[in-house]
């Protein structure tokens, strides 16, 4: 096999690739699409289908969002129930799941501030120092010899989630859609509908806040 | 600014390789010269992935149920509300011009319901029966005054009851003995509304002479009106209206159901319309049953009472 006929079968085996993933996600959206529809029509096993196909993300940013198990199962309930009530406003012009989205970043910010305005956020962090504290644990694992080893331990997951508690809601809603639940630059432009400079300014100012008290607390 | 400065500005860029050779070049020579900015941009990468590097958090097991559940009970609230929200806007439901037609529709119907009384609306058609069939009453049977006079009838009577007064449908002072004094039926008559005398049309205030009612009045023009009014809600109509030669009396023809008859004479008693002048020598008629659907014609005279 010669060097040409090597990189002609790369070269092939890219673009099958490409069009697979491509008729796939085109599929999943068609999907998407034909099931909203349905919906739309009064279908309710329809929805159903997008809530189980959605719901543990949505859960997953809602969690992120006000960092506790109750209020976040609370949350998405709201959330699913906005959209159910809304999907007849649903034009079609984003993607469903852009569209989810958008209401659950909307949701989740306005229960963040609601939360915060109650004390809620400074409350829990009390209570979870009593319950570290209760385990007989050391609060803070010194990982200053090895910061590497950040990325293991619960510990560590609380830390981070304690510092995004601790952003302002614009901060912390750019980090949790970028870092933590990867969407990409332009879907965060269209869910937050901020140019896309913008959100890459954001996101940078987020993480070095988040570094700041990242590094104050573990070095 | 300074250059440490701008070098941790362009951090973001730098991690996710955003930036072009040209400043990557200028940014990583910093970072080999600045041992604080290395540093920090060591905790700028691990904050990053830290960050995406954060559990998947998974829900309850009671979530989704909880979450259909909330879904099955906004659909039902939701679907009364959008019905009632859309129901003159949404296509799957009615149209606007629909909607529209329909409101004029309910508007029509309520309009025709508050003119008439229930009986009224739900019985058959009064016009269509008064042109296949017309009949006349003959005079009051002799059951209930006999040949008593009117004055001495009313008193034996006491009808209506001597607490009452009230404005008549006539238009005046309604008690005791009022205004509307006489009170007199005439023979029968065969009539009709169209039925020609000897082959000729003759105009019906011409062909009796209009002695099946005749009613005293301080005010005719009132009385005339009043009349006219009950006629509306009888379901019954004017025939002719004839004034007399001196210009003082009115004669009336008017076609109403044989149900409505009774009514009509019990309203000119109840409001003291009731009065002599009753015809003994009339032979006996059949006054109409209120279940033979036919219409009877009546000629009501208005006479001034001085």
């Amino acid at each position: 096999m010669t060097f040409l006929e090597t990189i002609l079968n790369g070269l092939c085996l890219n673009i099958v690739m490409f069009i697979l993933f491509y008729a796939s996600t085109a599929a999943e959206n068609d999907d998407d699409a034909s099931l909203v529809t349905k919906a739309k029509r009064g279908n309710r096993e329809s929805f159903d289908v997008l809530l189980e196909k959605y719901y543990k993300k949505v859960y997953n940013l809602a969690y992120r969002y006000v960092g506790e198990q109750e209020e976040a199962s609370d949350l998405t309930q709201e959330i699913f129930t906005a959209a159910f009530q809304n999907l007849r406003k649903f034009r079609g012009d984003s993607k469903f799941s852009t569209w989810l989205f958008q209401i659950a970043t909307n949701r989740g910010k306005n229960r963040f501030k609601y939360l915060k305005r109650r004390g809620y956020f400074a409350n829990k962090g009390q209570t979870d120092n009593n319950e570290d504290r209760d385990e007989q644990q050391p609060i803070v694992p010194d990982f200053s010899t090895n910061p590497e080893t950040l990325l293991a331990g619960k510990q560590v997951q609380k830390l981070v989630q304690k510092a995004i508690d601790e952003l302002d809601p614009d901060h912390k809603e750019i980090v949790i859609l970028r870092d933590i639940e990867g969407f990409s630059y332009e879907e965060i432009a269209q869910l937050l509908n901020l140019p896309e400079g913008t959100t890459k300014s954001r996101l940078h100012r987020a993480r070095m806040v988040v570094k700041e008290k990242l590094k104050r607390v573990l070095s | 600014m300074s250059e440490c400065e701008r070098v941790s500005d362009l951090f973001g860029e730098l991690h996710e390789q955003r930036l072009d050779k040209q400043t990557q070049t200028v940014v990583t020579k910093h970072l080999d010269d600045c041992p604080y900015c290395n540093n920090d941009y060591k905790w700028y990468g691990i904050t990053v992935k830290t960050l995406m590097s954060l559990e998947e958090v998974n829900p309850p097991d009671y979530l989704l149920h909880q979450i259909k559940a909330k879904l099955q009970e906004a659909n039902q609230s939701e679907s009364v509300l959008h019905f009632m929200r859309h129901l003159f806007t949404s296509s799957p439901y009615m149209p606007l011009p629909v909607g529209i037609g329909a409101l004029i529709l309910i508007v029509f119907v309520g309009v025709v319901i508050y003119d008439r009384s229930p009986h009224e609306v739900f019985s058959k058609s009064a016009q269509s029966v008064a042109q296949s069939q017309m009949t006349v009453p003959g005079p009051l049977q002799k059951t209930s005054f006999s040949d008593t006079p009117w004055y001495q009838t009313r008193m034996q009577n006491d009808f209506p009851p001597s607490s009452f007064i009230s404005k008549g449908f006539f238009g005046d002072d309604q008690g005791r003995g009022g205004h509307l004094q006489q009170y007199a039926m005439s023979g029968p008559r065969t009539l009709g509304l169209d039925q020609p005398q000897n082959g000729v049309h003759v105009p019906l205030a011409k062909g009796t002479d209009a002695g099946n009612l005749t009613v005293h009045s301080k005010s005719i023009p009132v009385a005339v009106d009043s009349l006219k009014r009950i006629l509306a809600t009888l379901d019954g109509n004017l025939l002719e209206e004839k004034t007399g030669d001196r210009g003082e009396e009115i004669t009336l023809g008017v076609a109403i159901p044989s149900a409505a008859y009774s009514r009509l004479t019990s309203e000119l008693v109840n409001f003291g319309a009731l009065a002599g002048g009753w015809d003994t020598q009339a032979p006996p008629a059949v006054v109409p049953k209120a279940s033979d659907g036919k219409r009877v014609v009546l000629y009501i005279r208005f006479i001034p009472s001085h």
